[in-house]
Parts: C-alpha cells; structure tokens; sequence
C-alpha cells in the first residue's frame, strides 16, 4: 500500500474535467484507489465520488494505492499526482 | 459504542449547540438565553437521582440534566442549605444545560444556582419518560458514528440492500435496472452510512442526490427520470450483496447450497453478506432480486436450501432424526 499527499494547483479545482482525467487514469490500473480529503474517503474510480470530495484549489487530498506489487502501486500514484501537479493540463488554455 | 475518529465526519465530532437542540425538540428557554452557545458534546443523559442525594460517583461530565417530578419533589422536600449545596456539588460537572419536563414549576432555587454556574435551563411540558425517548433518538441521530462506503444503496422489497463491487463490475447499471423494475434508489457510488442503536442507515450526500453515473450516457438523474416513487432519503441496511468480477473469482468461495451465513461488520454491526460472481449475460438484477426475496422467506422461518437438505437426509437414512444435517445456527 502506498499513500500520498498531493495538493491541487489548478484554479479550478477537481470539477468535472480534471475529475473524469483522474478516474480515467485511475481505472487503468489494476490497484483499488482511494481518495481522501479531510475525513471523507472516496473510492478513486468512480467520478462521482472524486467529484463530491469538492478539492479546490489550495486543498490536500490523499491518495492511497493498493495493489498486489509495489511497482503498480507507485506507477499510478506518480501517474495520478502528474495529472495534479500539472494542473491536468488545463492551465495555459484557459 | 466505540467510536474510531476516522469514521466520523468533523461536524459531528464538534457537538452540537444548546440552541439547535431546544431548537429542534422546540424546548423553551426559562433562562441563561446568552449561554445557549455552549456545546453539548456527548449523547449521555444523566437523570440526578441518585446525585442529589450525594453520590457521586459514576457521574460524569458534559452531560445534558434532566429534572422530572421526582427530582424536583425531592428537592422541595430537603432543606435549603442541604439543596443548594446539593446543586452546588452538581452543577460542577460541566453541564451544557438542565432540561426539566413533566409541566413542574419553574423551581427559583435551581435556576439562580443554574444562572451562577451559567448553565441555560429549559423548559418541555411533555412527560419525562416520553421526553427521554425522543432525545436519546435525537442525539444517538446527531453523534452516531459515520463511514463512507463505495457502493450502491436501494431498497428492494422493503429490504435495505448495499451493493458493493469494484469500479466498472455493473453496480450503477445493476442499479439502473431495479429501479426500472420498480425498487427504490437510495443513492449510487458513495454512501453515507451512520450507526444508530444496534441499526446502521445508508443515506446520500446531498450533492451526489439520486444521480447515477452510467458508463457511455454520463451522470443522470434517476428522480427526474423516473419520479419520486422510486427514490427514498435514507434506508437502514439489511443485506450487503458484493459482485464479483470474473477476475477476482478464483478467490472467492461461493456458496453452492445457501446454507453459509457470511457476515460484514460495519461499525460493530454484522450484517448479511452474499457474494454474487458476475459474468457475461448473468442478470444481475434478477439473482438480487431474488437473493432479497430468499432472505426474506428465511427470516420469515423458512429456508429453502436447509428443507431441501433435510428430505435428502431423511431419504438416504430413513427412521432417523435429521439432526447432523442442521447446520444453521438458530
């Protein structure tokens, strides 16, 4: 299991876009993906879920991965937090 | 109950006002109306019988007082320097505030002793053992233990029905299905599950209401769609039914003859698990619909698989009792 935090630089936030960019990248991999934020727990897969965590701009969530090998686990945590530290490549075309 | 700090959201774990509770349980306020601020942080309610004769000593702090007609009577019937050092001693313990039913008169001695210790007294003129029921059932609703769980809620034959399965195993379209054959959708992905007594109740968050998301048509209102007939608010969880892809399936263990009782614990409260393997042209839809209905024959005295199991025991060994061949557990 690997968990890491990771804090959302796009102005926008998780809204509809960078949360469907999320859970698509997320349901590529074959570990369970959580979401947390405060105290609300989400499963990372589902849209709607990733969505309700309401993260806006400024905020930390969590990200928690478990698979059955290390690898995979880190492969998509770095993939899901590039998506975020790149602000879901939204930035510069808006 | 125990209550582990991860399963509880921040806004319940902070108490709630003096204000809101004589707010919704539309008590009045005799006095201390600048002190209604003050928090009442535990759902424990103490009844000061036994403290207002002098003991003590399983008292603890921070809960709500109430005085009913035997309190106040027996307060009437001590003399004054003995009830007021009664309710000195008591009033140290961190009260968020005194509650007094039964219509009894507004006692001048324990408001001025409240008033020093500036602990607000309320007022109900509904009986106290009536008044107790409906505010444990109001602060167990208000301070029960909450978790968040991936998974879909909905209410088939008046059964409370969770089921839960990874992302993509058909859950929503599952969902989508009941409802169109007539079940209720309580909510779709997250759901919110609170304990309540021995109970635990699955409700949705209010942003995520009856919406669906369904792979290739986006998210959709189920209310909008298909009317107010098949959504409900909130439902207490009778059965949890997992689905299980066809990947994951080697490592489950499926019960071939419904005689197993597998269970999930869910905040300290088990509750009836059945895994369902989920293939290609399986209707899902129709093996829960059919699981709820068994369930509700068996809680209802009859179990299909344990009769079966018995008319093949008593066919192979005539004359015999079929004793060893009852594996269910009354």
């Amino acid at each position: 299991m690997i968990e890491r935090e990771c804090e959302i630089k796009n102005t926008s936030g998780m809204h509809a876009r960078p949360a469907t960019l999320f859970v698509e990248q997320a349901n590529k991999s074959k570990c369970s993906i959580s979401v947390r934020k405060g105290d609300i727990e989400v499963n990372g897969k589902s849209i709607l879920g990733v969505m309700m965590l309401c993260a806006g701009i400024g905020e930390s969530i969590v990200i928690t991965a478990r698979g059955d090998s290390l690898e995979d686990e880190e492969k998509i945590i770095n993939d899901l937090c590039n998506l975020i530290d790149n602000k879901f490549y939204e930035e510069e075309s808006a | 109950m125990e209550i582990k700090k991860g399963d509880i959201k921040q806004d319940q774990a902070d108490g709630i006002s003096v204000k809101t509770l004589a707010e919704d349980l539309k008590l009045s306020v005799i006095s201390g109306e600048q002190n209604l601020d003050g928090l009442i942080i535990s759902s424990e309610v103490t009844k000061p019988g036994l403290e207002l004769a002098g003991y003590y000593k399983n008292l603890t702090f921070d809960r709500i007082m109430i005085f009913g007609k035997n309190e106040i009577s027996y307060l009437e019937n001590i003399s004054h320097d003995l009830r007021f050092m009664r309710l000195h001693e008591l009033f140290l313990y961190h009260i968020p505030c005194i509650i007094l039913t039964d219509s009894v008169k507004k006692f001048d001695d324990l408001i001025d002793v409240a008033q020093n210790f500036t602990i607000p007294v309320l007022y109900t003129d509904s009986q106290c053992n009536r008044f107790l029921v409906s505010l444990s059932n109001y602060l167990e609703t208000k301070f029960a233990p909450k978790k968040i769980m991936h998974g879909t809620l909905l209410e088939i034959y008046n059964m409370g029905v969770l089921i839960r399965g990874e992302s993509g195993t058909g859950k929503s379209e599952t969902a989508l299905e009941l409802v169109r054959r007539g079940h209720c959708l309580v909510c779709d992905d997250v759901v919110t599950l609170r304990r309540i007594g021995n109970d635990i109740y699955g409700y949705s968050d209010p942003l995520l209401k009856y919406h669906i998301e369904v792979r290739g048509l986006g998210i959709i209102d189920v209310q909008a769609l298909f009317g107010s007939a098949v959504t409900i608010q909130e439902k207490e969880v009778d059965i949890v039914i997992d689905l299980v892809p066809s990947s994951e399936q080697h490592k489950h263990h499926f019960d071939r003859l419904g005689l197993s009782f597998d269970c999930l614990d869910i905040m300290g409260v088990k509750l009836r698990k059945i895994s369902v393997p989920v293939q290609e042209g399986r209707n899902i839809s129709i093996i829960i619909e059919v699981a709820v209905m068994n369930e509700r024959l068996k809680r209802q005295g009859h179990n299909s698989s344990q009769i079966f199991i018995d008319s093949l025991f008593k066919k192979m060994n005539p004359g015999h009792v079929s004793d060893i061949a009852r594996i269910i557990p009354a």
